[in-house]
């Protein structure tokens, strides 16, 4: 079910699709999603590590709350990329002091530089399986070496599956936590520390889910 | 014919008589007027006695007897000449006895003593035939209600109920409310209200609660389960119009759907005592058809209160309803415990049916919910087993690991057989171990025994053995099957 990574058309058109999703889904995720707690530990854990002046870059960045607002009042240099316009615009209020591009991970290229630390907090559920390892690999070469990486991810066990989210339809992937913890290592991550918070969201729109937070650090080769 | 002073004076007191007599509304009155119009014009002492007892007597000398079973041949007669005895009868049926009985000092009993006597007993029996034919059928109407009546609601996780369900004077009505267990620990909460009074609202109020039940037992969302009532109520009860309130509380997400057709709107008592008139969607009320229903969602903070109620609970003649439910809002707010605020909005006198139905919400802690989205593969079973372990372990529940491995991976086999779309696996932790399979495969599931030579089919079997309660339920999208299992004394939350 997986959607061939370099087959231009059918990407675009699936990420078309997920952009869409958010795009219709806006400030409404946030309402669904008030309380951050697991999230905004995981920015701590990385900002406590950092040096004011660090290049953050927050994948699937959303409405830039509350990760790319911590970085940018920690000091950090960060940018937000995301594939909905939308959720992009929201962020750029949200964040006047980051950078915000219209961007699929997968795109990730070198020109944006060297990062020293990556988040990716629930985006890369959005991708198939197959993409999710090639992320992990843009994510892992967007690294400075020693770099830090916090993931977060829904524990499912699915794969490029159409899903009702938020009364928008999506496509969502994931992995229970053995495997996800796997598929990281396999990317040259060490993971560091690793938490799991039952959570219920703040609508009947979206089921109950258990958040698996990964933070790790980017191996030197 | 002419009537000389004496006679007239008796023909007017016995014209008085029989009209008091026949007066009466209930049997009590009949036979107490009775004794007295017989005391002291006609006997100094006089009893009407029904099965056998003395129903009233009137006897300062003490001479009758608490009891009289004798009655003899069933006619009048001068046992003697200080005892008149009247058989009762109403449409030809023994009713009960009147005795009449005179002192030494004064004459005896003549024919025309017997013929008054036998003339003041024909209202008597028949107001006490009609009485207790009343009595009767209105305890046949309490019966029939008592038994459409809505019993103590179940006790469930996450919630605390408190009601009050009073009819009016007329004892039936077409009040109702209900608390209904859903799937996913999720909880319907319903008051509805059929228009009019007495037995025809009743009856119709016992069929649209029926209903309510089936389609929530359908897991619909609460706008359907109002369209669908809706729907019914033309072919149950056309002409009647029923209000109705609907909604579901999940307490893992702490959300209330609220559906509300024509009834009045819910209130909801915040958990710092705060109470505020809540504003679903205004819709019609139920029955007049093709109407479309919409619902608002709340947040359901733990320790917070919903209140849901009937007019009888707030409606005063000639106030505006919209102030008396702020009135109503008024008493709720003064923070007092729950059982305390529901008796302090109860109205002193009533002259309609009074219900309330009040659920403070509690939740199921995140940490005590466990769920996943599955894709159904080969080895999702095993797969799952893992992830009941781990969860097992991480609640201290160790020495069920076994058995719920064994259970929920039936059911999950059962599940990765019939779809090949995500199942979603749950479970919850409360005063027992629940677990949820559903899929979005509509067919339900059929237990059978197996035989034993089958390979298959004893999934179903399995679960009901060893399970302490099990069930399916239709869901939206599909079905859920569930089992749960008590959990050992001290590991309760």
């Amino acid at each position: 079910m997986t959607i061939e990574s370099g087959s231009g058309n059918a990407r675009q058109e699936y990420r078309a699709l997920q952009a869409e999703a958010f795009n219709r889904i806006g400030v409404r995720y946030d309402d669904a999603f008030p309380h951050k707690e697991g999230q905004v530990a995981a920015g701590e854990w990385l900002i406590k590590q950092l040096k004011p002046g660090s290049r953050v870059l927050d994948v699937g960045c959303g409405t830039g709350a509350p990760t790319a607002q911590q970085f940018a009042q920690a000091g950090c240099e960060v940018t937000g990329i995301d594939i909905s316009p939308v959720m992009l615009e929201i962020a750029r209020e949200n964040v006047p002091g980051g950078t915000f591009l219209e961007l699929d991970v997968l795109e990730l290229d070198g020109s944006l530089g060297t990062f020293d630390a990556v988040t990716a907090f629930f985006a890369l559920l959005m991708l198939p399986r197959a993409d999710i390892t090639a992320a992990l690999g843009k994510i892992h070469a967007a690294l400075a070496p020693g770099g830090l990486f916090s993931l977060s991810m829904v524990e499912i066990d699915l794969d490029d599956v159409p899903f009702q989210f938020l009364g928008a339809p999506v496509r969502v992937t994931g992995y229970l936590r053995d495997e996800m913890r796997a598929a990281v290592e396999d990317a040259g991550f060490t993971v560091l520390t690793e938490n799991h918070i039952s959570y219920a969201p703040a609508t009947t729109q979206a089921p109950p889910e258990i958040q698996l937070f990964f933070n790790c650090r980017r191996e030197q080769f | 014919m002419s009537w000389d002073g004496e006679s007239l004076a008796f023909l007017s007191f016995m014209s008085d008589a029989v009209q008091a007599i026949g007066d009466s509304p209930e049997p009590e009155q009949a036979t107490r007027r009775f004794c007295e119009a017989a005391v002291p014009r006609l006997a100094d002492a006089a009893a009407v006695y029904l099965d056998g007892g003395a129903q009233h007597r009137v006897d300062p000398g003490g001479r009758l007897p608490p009891r009289w079973t004798g009655d003899r041949a069933g006619v009048p007669e001068l046992v003697d000449e200080r005892l008149i005895v009247v058989p009762l009868r109403a449409y030809g049926r023994p009713v009960g006895s009147a005795v009449l009985a005179r002192d030494r000092e004064r004459s005896p009993f003549a024919e025309v003593d017997l013929l008054a006597a036998r003339q003041l007993g024909v209202p008597a029996a028949l107001t006490v035939f009609h009485g207790r034919l009343h009595r009767r059928q209105l305890e046949t109407v309490e019966t029939l209600q008592r038994g459409m009546r809505p019993g103590s609601p179940p006790d469930l996780p996450g919630l605390e109920i408190s009601f009050r369900y009073q009819p009016a004077a007329e004892r039936v009505g077409g009040d109702w409310f209900d608390v209904i267990p859903l799937p996913g620990s999720r909880v319907a909460l319903v008051v509805g209200d059929v228009m009019g009074h007495g037995l025809a609202a009743a009856a119709v109020m016992g069929q649209l609660r029926t209903a309510v039940q089936t389609l929530a037992s359908l897991d619909l969302p609460a706008e359907q389960v109002l369209h669908s009532l809706d729907e019914m109520a033309q072919r149950l009860a056309a002409q009647t119009l029923t209000t109705c309130v609907y909604c579901v509380y999940d307490p893992v997400l702490r959300r209330c759907t609220i559906a509300n057709a024509g009834h009045l709107p819910p209130v909801l008592v915040r958990a710092d005592g705060k109470a505020e008139v809540l504003t679903p969607p205004r819709c019609p009320p139920i029955g007049l058809g093709c109407t479309p229903f919409e619902t608002m969602e709340i947040a359901a903070d733990d320790d917070s209160m919903l209140v849901l109620y009937t007019d009888g609970l707030v409606e005063e003649r000639g106030q505006d309803i919209g102030q008396s439910v702020d009135a109503l809002c008024r008493k709720l707010s003064t923070g007092a415990p729950m059982e305390e605020l529901c008796d302090g909005v109860l109205p002193p006198a009533r002259s309609d049916d009074v219900t309330l139905l009040a659920i403070r919400f509690k939740g199921i802690p995140s940490d005590d919910v466990a769920q996943w989205l599955v894709e159904p593969q080969p080895m999702t079973p095993g797969r799952v087993r893992r992830l009941v372990r781990r969860t097992l372990a991480m609640w201290g529940l160790e020495a069920m690991i076994p058995i719920a491995q064994l259970l929920t991976s039936e059911l999950v086999t059962n599940a990765v057989r019939q779809t090949p779309r995500p199942i979603t696996i749950r479970l919850m932790r409360t005063d027992v171990l629940l677990c949820e399979v559903s899929d979005d495969d509509h067919r339900m599931p059929i237990m059978r025994e197996p035989g034993v030579l089958d390979e298959g089919g004893r999934g179903l079997y399995v679960v009901s053995q060893l399970a302490d309660r099990w069930g399916t339920s239709r869901v939206a999208g599909g079905k859920t099957v569930w089992f749960s299992l008590p959990i050992p004394d001290g590991r309760t939350r």
